[in-house]
């Protein structure tokens, strides 16, 4: 069975300033994808692209196997779509955005979007230009879910929102996948939110992937070495080395991709030692690829 | 499909009823206070004298341009929310986008009936309550199809623009005001400095458009209620 999405060599060019170049990723069936990035890195373009709503310059875009541009409404039956702002006709109540929404959703079901609604406490009378913020996240997960999908993807959907309101639609979302085991794509720069929930994760910055990695592989390859003295130069190192410097401390602090605890006699042969191995947390490996990514680029 | 098709037909409804509501109340007054003007400025003698013709003809002109900004303002809203929402919650229902504007061309159509079944009506109730003459004759039918004719095709033409992109349609807009501005000042100009004889692409265009069979030969011509 092919992935869930499958992107090869993706470019997008918007005037002079932006551009997304040479993305590729692959998100597994039944993973939930984090799409990690700073503000501006192209997460939202990208997810434009993807569903084909912005013409892309060059590669190629499959989703649940659909060959996209040419196969798209066949492709976005089976998706469920949030994004990063308010899409729905704002002078509809949510009784009409929901009758809209089941019109040309063929899976969609009903009792469940009933449900859903009730426990999301939305008022099917308000229109959807009144509804708050946090009600108007609420409608949009729902009609996501209730088309029943395969693949979710969502950009940003938590954005702005307060903990109740976030927890009420991650919980939906979990839910969801538990249930089905459908596929979830989600871009955030909430770190410690996706930190959750996310097996695979990948990180976008300035239009170009920096790193695709399942999450625990990612987490439990990236260290912060502290160190006794400063390694003599010209060994080269067994790891990628994406950032070396002083911490507050005045310590020799390294961080490392792709360590095993073996590769500490480097650091023996090389005249220093091995103070402290450190984990990162999501959001300090996610600073620290960006990082090292704008060193190489620079 | 059918689902889909009533539920646009439920969008653009909610999207142009008040729209609608106006127009309709304008399309059946417009006849029926053309009749009575006519009346009452052609004084006691006008159905004896056939001064109704001339009198009605003074204000023939505001049919095709009522066609015209029913067409207009009947597909400018078929676009609206659309546009609002930056087209993103089109782009994402499981439909080509030839599908969609097919639909909601199809939708936009049906609900123009509005206008149009109101200026039948108001046209059939004026010339319902009016003796004519001998000799003329009353035409709410014809009347009624030439304004559907003229308002369905401003209602293409506008629908097709409105569809693109702000930049798309100025693009186009500017092209043709160009063409028809640029004709119509660089080819006299042209002529009368080196004494040549041009081909005006304004006129060319103008012709073609507005005589037979050009597709606006409908605004042409005179539209009136009551005929010979």
């Amino acid at each position: 069975m092919s992935e869930a999405i499958e992107v090869r060599g993706l470019s997008y060019r918007a005037g002079r300033s932006f551009e997304l170049r040479d993305v590729s990723l692959t998100v597994p069936r039944g993973s939930i994808y984090g799409f990690l990035g700073p503000n501006g890195a192209g997460k939202t373009t990208t997810i434009r692209v993807l569903l084909g709503m912005t013409r892309r310059d060059g590669g190629d875009v499959r989703l649940l196997g659909h060959s996209i541009p040419g196969e798209l409404p066949g492709a976005l039956a089976r998706i469920g779509y949030v994004p990063e702002r308010p899409h729905v006709y704002p002078s509809l109540t949510v009784a009409d955005a929901l009758r809209c929404h089941a019109a040309f959703h063929h899976r969609w079901d009903g009792v469940w979007a009933e449900q859903l609604r009730r426990q999301f406490e939305l008022p099917l009378d308000r229109r959807v230009g009144r509804l708050s913020k946090g009600e108007s996240g609420k409608l949009l997960m729902l009609l996501a879910l209730a088309q029943r999908p395969e693949l979710l993807i969502l950009d940003e959907p938590t954005d702005g929102l307060d903990p109740m309101v976030r927890r009420d639609v991650l919980t939906a979302l979990l839910d969801y996948v538990s249930e089905t085991g459908a596929t979830v794509f989600i871009s955030s720069h909430l770190v410690h939110e996706l930190e959750r929930m996310c097996s695979w994760v990948g990180v976008l910055d300035h239009g170009r992937m920096v790193a695709e990695l399942p999450i625990d592989v990612l987490k439990s390859g990236i260290k912060k070495i502290r160190l006794t003295d400063t390694p003599v130069n010209g060994h080269h190192p067994p790891f990628e080395v994406l950032s070396r410097g002083r911490d507050a401390f005045e310590t020799e602090t390294w961080v490392v991709r792709g360590w095993s605890d073996p590769m500490v006699q480097y650091f023996d042969t090389a005249g220093a030692t091995v103070r402290e191995v450190v984990d990162l947390d999501l959001e300090e490996v996610f600073v620290e690829l960006l990082r090292s990514g704008r060193e190489v680029t620079s | 499909m059918r689902s889909e098709m009533t539920q646009m037909l439920r969008l653009q409804w909610q999207s142009s009823r008040w729209l609608l509501l106006v127009l309709a109340v304008i399309c059946i007054g417009l006849p029926q206070a053309s009749v009575r003007l006519a009346l009452w400025v052609g004084g006691d003698d006008v159905l004896a004298s056939g001064r109704l013709l001339a009198q009605l003809g003074s204000t023939s002109g505001l049919y095709p341009f009522l066609a015209a900004i029913t067409g207009a303002l009947v597909a400018l809203t078929a676009w609206n929310w659309d546009h609002r929402t930056g087209h993103v919650y089109a782009l994402s229902l499981p439909v080509s986008r030839t599908q969609y504007a097919l639909l909601k061309l199809w939708a936009g159509a049906v609900v123009m009936l509005v206008p149009v079944l109101a200026i039948w009506a108001g046209a059939w109730i004026a010339t319902a309550m009016t003796t004519l003459p001998s000799g003329l004759r009353a035409y709410p039918f014809a009347f009624g199809a030439r304004f559907l004719l003229a308002a369905l095709l401003v209602y293409a033409t506008v629908f097709a623009l409105a569809s693109g992109t702000i930049r798309t349609t100025l693009i186009v807009t500017g092209v043709f005001c160009v063409l028809f501005i640029g004709g119509s000042i660089a080819v006299p100009w042209i002529e009368s400095q080196f004494g040549v004889d041009l081909i005006s692409p304004t006129q060319v265009l103008g012709e073609a458009f507005t005589s037979w069979p050009g597709p606006f030969r409908v605004f042409g011509g005179s539209w009136l209620l009551i005929d010979v």
